[in-house]
C-alpha cells in the first residue's frame, strides 16, 4: 500500500489538473495564451520528475543504496519542486472542485477561526524566512540517522519524508520564482542571497556526509551486500558526492537566471528614465542649486518621486 | 585545496578582458547575458570542485566521480564566455594596441590552459599527470597566461587613467611580444616533458628530459627581458610620458568621463547612468555637467549635488573597518575549522604527541583577558560618543592602548616559550599559528591605535572621534578571536 501511494497521488494530481483545465476551457473558448501553456508544461514536467523519483528503478533501489535515496530526494527537492513552483498550478487545481463546493470551502479556509493556525502556518511558509528555514530544517532533519532510519524501516514514514521534501521544496522555490501568491516577490538581491545561503546548507550537509568516517545509517550498514558490491561507507560517500556535485547545480542555474532577470529589470528602468530625460524640458538634468532638494530627470524633487519597482 | 581562489583571481581578469575587447573592437559585448550567466556559473561551481585536488591524497575515492563531473562542467560557463569574446571580435574594427594584444593573448593562453585542465579534471588521466610537469605547464597557462595577461591588459588599459600619462605604445608592444613568445616557449616544452613522465618537485633533471628543459630554460630569457621592458616603460612613462587624454581609448564607461588622472573626489556629485556602456557610434561620450540636448546620446545625468560630508566619512570608515573584520573573520574561521577538523580526525590520540606540551593555561588566559580588558577600556573612553577634549577619552584610550600592549608582550613571551622541537607536527604548528595570529592582530590594533593617540595628543582629533570607534571594532574583534583560540587551545588539545 505504502509503495503505491506516491504514484497514485501523482496520477491523481495529474487527473485533477486535467479536470481543472477542462473546466477552464469550457468557460473560455479559443486558443490558450502562451504563458498558460508553458505553465501547464512546467507542471507536467514537475509531475514526471516526481514520478521518475518515486517509481522503479530509483524507488526500488532506495532501500539498498543511500545514493539512490539521495537521487530520489534531490529530484523531488531541486527538480520537481522548482518546476511545480514555476507552474503555479493552484488556480487550475482549485477550479477542478465543483462550483457548489468551492465557495463554502474557501469561506471556511479564509474565515473560520478553527483554520487560523493553518492560515498562520501558510503565511509563515509563504515568506522568505519561513520558507528558507523550513527548507533547511527539513533537509538536515531527514539526514539525521534516527529519522532517516525510520523512513527506511517504515513505508509510510518514507512517503511522509518524500512529501515533506516536495512540499517544503515548493514553498522554498516559490520565493525564488516570484510566484508566491501570498506576498509580493522579494527583491532580486534578496532572492540571490536566499538561494546562495540555501545552497550553502546543502553543500555543508554534503561535506559533512562525505567526510563522515563511519556509515551513519544503520539500515544501510546492516545490509549483507549492496548492488555494485560497494561497502556501506563507499555508498554513503557516493551519496554525499551526488548531493555535493549534482545537488548544487539547480541552485547555480537559479542564481544565473535570477541575475539575468535582475539585469532585465534594471534595463527596463534605465530605458524608462532615458525616455523621460530625452523627452523632458530644458532644465531637466541640471545640478540642483545648493540647499535645494535634488532634482531628478522627471523635474520633481527626488523624495516625491514614485518608488521604482524593487530591482 | 585553494580552488575557489583560482577563480577569485581569474574572474576580475575576465571582467577586464571583456572591457578591453569591446573598446578595441568598437562593438558591444556580444552576448552580455551569456557572460554574466557564465561568470555566475563559474562562481558557483568553483566553490564545489576543490575536492579534485585530493584525488590522489587517499582521502575519499568514491567521491571522485561526482567531483570529476562537476569539475568538467566548469568548461561550459567558461566556454560561454569565450564564445561571447570571439563573437565580440567578429567583424569588429579591431585596433591592436597593447591592451588588446594582451587581451587576445589571454584568450589563446587560457584556452590552452583550460583544455589541458580537462585532462587533469579527469580522474584516470589525472592519475598519470598529477605528479608531473604536465600539471606545472597547465597551471602556468591558467595563472600566468590567463590571470597575469589579464592583469597586464588592464594595466595598459587603465594606466593613463590612473597616472595621467600614457605608457609608451612601442615599448608596450615589445613587452607583449617578448612575453608571449617567451611564455609559450617556456611552457609548451613542459607539456611534452610531462607527457614523457618528468616528475614535478624535483631539482634534478633526468637526461632524457634534457632537451625539453633546455628549450624551456632558454625561453625564460625573453620573459626576463620583457619584465625589464615593462619596468622601464612604467618608470619613464610615469615620470615623463606623453600626457594622457581624458578618454584615451574612446571608452564609454564612467571613468572615461573624468579627467586623467582621476581627481580625488572623482565625481563631485552622484550620477545616474542612463545608456549602455557599449553604444559606440552614438557620438562621443559626453562630459559631466553639459546641458542635456533632446534627442542626443545621453550618458549620464546629474541628480544631486552635495559633497560627501563628515557624517558620510564616518559611515564609510565604519563600513571599511567592518568589511576588514568580516574578511579576517572568514580567514580565522578557516584556521579554526582546520584545527577542529584535524583534532576530530585523530581520535587515536596522535593529534597531540606527548612530547608537545599544551601551552600554559595561566598565560593563555592572561593574554585573552588583556585583549578583552584593553578593548573594554578603549571603548569606555569613547562611551556615549564623547568629544575629543573630554579628559575621560584620553584616559580610556591611553589605558586601553597600554593594556593591549601588555597583551602583545604576553603573546610574544608565549611565542618564545612554546619552543616546540622540529620537525613540527599539526598540533605544534597550530599552537604557534594561534599565538602568532593573535599577536599579529594586536600589532595592527596598536599601530592604528597609535595613529589615533597621536592625533588625540596633538589636539587634532576633534570632529573625527569616529576613528576611536573604528579602532574599537578591531579591538573587540581581536578579543573575540582570542577567546575562541583560548577555548580551542584549552578544551581541544
Amino acid at each position: 500500500m505504502a509503495d503505491d501511494l506516491p504514484v497514485a497521488l501523482i496520477v491523481a494530481a495529474f487527473a485533477w489538473y486535467l479536470l481543472g483545465e477542462r473546466r477552464a476551457a469550457a468557460r473560455h473558448r479559443g486558443p490558450r495564451a502562451r504563458p498558460a501553456r508553458q505553465r501547464a508544461l512546467a507542471f507536467y514536467a514537475g509531475l514526471l520528475t516526481a514520478l521518475i523519483a518515486l517509481s522503479p528503478p530509483v524507488d526500488a533501489l532506495t532501500g539498498k543504496l543511500f545514493w539512490a535515496q539521495m537521487i530520489q530526494r534531490l529530484l523531488l527537492l531541486t527538480a520537481a519542486a522548482p518546476l511545480i513552483a514555476l507552474a503555479r498550478p493552484w488556480i487550475v487545481l482549485w477550479r477542478a472542485f465543483p462550483p457548489w463546493l468551492r465557495r463554502p470551502v474557501a469561506r471556511a479556509v479564509t474565515r473560520s477561526p478553527s483554520c487560523a493556525p493553518i492560515r498562520g502556518l501558510f503565511r509563515a511558509l509563504a515568506r522568505p524566512p519561513g520558507a528558507w528555514l523550513a527548507f533547511s530544517i527539513n533537509l538536515v532533519l531527514w539526514h539525521v540517522p534516527g529519522p532517516n532510519d525510520l523512513t527506511l524501516r517504515n513505508g509510510y514514514m518514507h512517503v511522509l519524508a518524500d512529501s515533506a521534501f516536495l512540499l517544503f521544496g515548493i514553498f522554498f522555490w516559490n520565493q525564488v520564482t516570484g510566484s508566491s501568491r501570498a506576498t509580493s516577490p522579494p527583491a532580486y538581491s534578496r532572492r540571490i542571497g536566499y538561494v546562495a545561503s540555501a545552497m550553502l546548507t546543502n553543500l555543508g550537509l554534503a561535506i559533512f556526509l562525505a567526510f563522515a568516517q563511519h556509515p551513519l545509517y544503520a539500515p544501510y550498514a546492516e545490509l549483507a551486500s549492496r548492488p555494485g558490491g560497494i561497502t556501506a561507507l563507499a555508498d554513503q560517500q557516493i551519496g554525499a558526492g551526488v548531493m555535493w556535485a549534482a545537488g548544487d547545480l539547480p541552485f547555480a542555474i537559479a542564481l544565473a537566471l535570477l541575475v539575468q532577470h535582475w539585469l532585465t529589470a534594471h534595463e527596463a528602468t534605465a530605458s524608462r528614465l532615458l525616455g523621460e530625460l530625452v523627452a523632458g524640458s530644458p532644465d531637466r538634468g541640471r545640478p540642483a542649486p545648493a540647499g535645494q532638494p535634488p532634482v531628478d530627470g522627471s523635474g520633481r524633487p527626488a523624495a516625491a518621486r514614485p518608488v521604482p519597482p524593487a530591482i | 585545496m585553494g580552488h575557489p581562489e583560482v577563480y577569485v583571481i581569474l574572474l576580475p581578469a575576465v571582467g577586464a578582458i571583456c572591457e578591453v575587447i569591446t573598446v578595441f573592437a568598437r562593438k558591444p559585448l556580444w552576448g552580455y547575458r551569456l557572460v554574466v550567466g557564465g561568470m555566475i556559473g563559474i562562481f558557483v561551481l568553483s566553490v564545489t570542485v576543490w575536492m579534485h585536488h585530493l584525488y590522489w591524497s587517499g582521502a575519499n575515492t568514491p567521491l571522485d566521480t561526482p567531483i570529476m563531473l562537476d569539475t568538467e562542467l566548469i568548461s561550459i560557463p567558461t566556454g560561454l564566455i569565450f564564445f561571447a569574446l570571439v563573437g565580440t571580435l567578429w567583424r569588429g574594427r579591431i585596433r591592436f594596441d597593447a591592451p588588446m594584444l594582451f587581451a587576445i593573448a589571454f584568450g589563446v593562453n587560457f584556452l590552452i590552459g583550460g583544455v589541458t585542465g580537462l585532462y587533469l579534471a579527469d580522474v584516470p588521466t589525472d592519475s598519470e599527470f598529477h605528479g608531473d610537469m604536465f600539471t606545472v605547464a597547465h597551471f602556468h597557462f591558467t595563472l600566468v597566461g590567463g590571470v597575469v595577461f589579464g592583469f597586464l591588459a588592464a594595466l595598459y588599459y587603465w594606466f593613463p587613467k590612473m597616472t595621467g600619462r600614457q605608457l609608451d605604445p612601442r615599448l608596450g608592444k615589445l613587452h607583449f611580444w617578448l612575453f608571449e613568445i617567451g611564455f609559450l616557449g617556456v611552457f609548451i616544452p613542459l607539456f611534452y616533458a610531462g607527457l614523457q613522465g618528468e616528475p614535478r618537485w624535483q631539482a634534478y633533471v633526468d637526461p632524457q628530459f634534457g632537451t625539453a628543459n633546455l628549450i624551456s630554460s632558454l625561453f625564460a630569457i625573453p620573459i626576463i627581458a620583457s619584465v625589464a621592458v615593462l619596468g622601464y616603460n612604467i618608470l619613464i612613462s610615469w615620470r615623463s610620458g606623453v600626457p594622457a587624454e581624458a578618454n584615451q581609448w574612446g571608452g564609454r564607461t564612467l571613468e572615461w568621463m573624468l579627467p586623467s588622472p582621476v581627481p580625488l573626489v572623482n565625481f563631485d556629485r552622484p550620477v545616474v547612468v542612463l545608456a549602455g556602456p557599449y553604444d559606440y557610434g552614438m557620438g562621443g561620450p559626453r562630459l559631466m555637467g553639459q546641458p542635456v540636448v533632446a534627442g542626443a546620446a545621453v550618458d549620464t545625468a546629474v541628480v544631486a549635488s552635495p559633497h560627501p560630508d563628515e557624517g558620510s566619512r564616518a559611515d564609510r570608515a565604519r563600513y571599511g573597518v567592518l568589511l576588514l573584520v568580516l574578511s579576517w573573520t572568514m580567514f580565522g574561521l578557516a584556521v579554526y575549522s582546520a584545527y577542529i577538523y584535524l583534532h576530530a580526525l585523530n581520535t587515536a590520540g596522535q593529534f597531540r604527541p606527548s612530547s608537545e606540551p599544551v601551552p600554559s593555561t595561566v598565560g593563555t588566559v592572561l593574554i585573552t583577558v588583556a585583549s578583552l580588558v584593553g578593548a573594554a577600556v578603549w571603548t569606555w573612553g569613547h562611551l556615549g560618543k564623547r568629544s575629543a577634549d573630554d579628559p575621560r577619552v584620553r584616559v580610556g584610550v591611553t589605558l586601553g592602548w597600554l593594556i593591549t600592549l601588555a597583551g602583545l608582550a604576553g603573546s610574544l613571551v608565549m611565542f618564545a616559550t612554546l619552543n616546540y622541537p622540529a620537525p613540527v607536527n599539526a598540533y605544534a604548528s597550530s599552537m604557534e599559528l594561534f599565538v602568532f595570529f593573535h599577536a599579529w592582530h594586536l600589532i595592527i590594533a596598536l599601530i592604528i591605535g597609535a595613529l589615533v593617540l597621536g592625533r588625540l595628543y596633538r589636539g587634532r582629533l576633534a570632529g573625527r572621534e569616529y576613528t576611536i570607534e573604528c579602532v574599537g571594532y578591531w579591538l573587540w574583534y581581536t578579543a573575540v578571536l582570542a577567546v575562541v583560540m583560548m577555548v580551542l587551545t584549552l578544551a581541544l588539545s
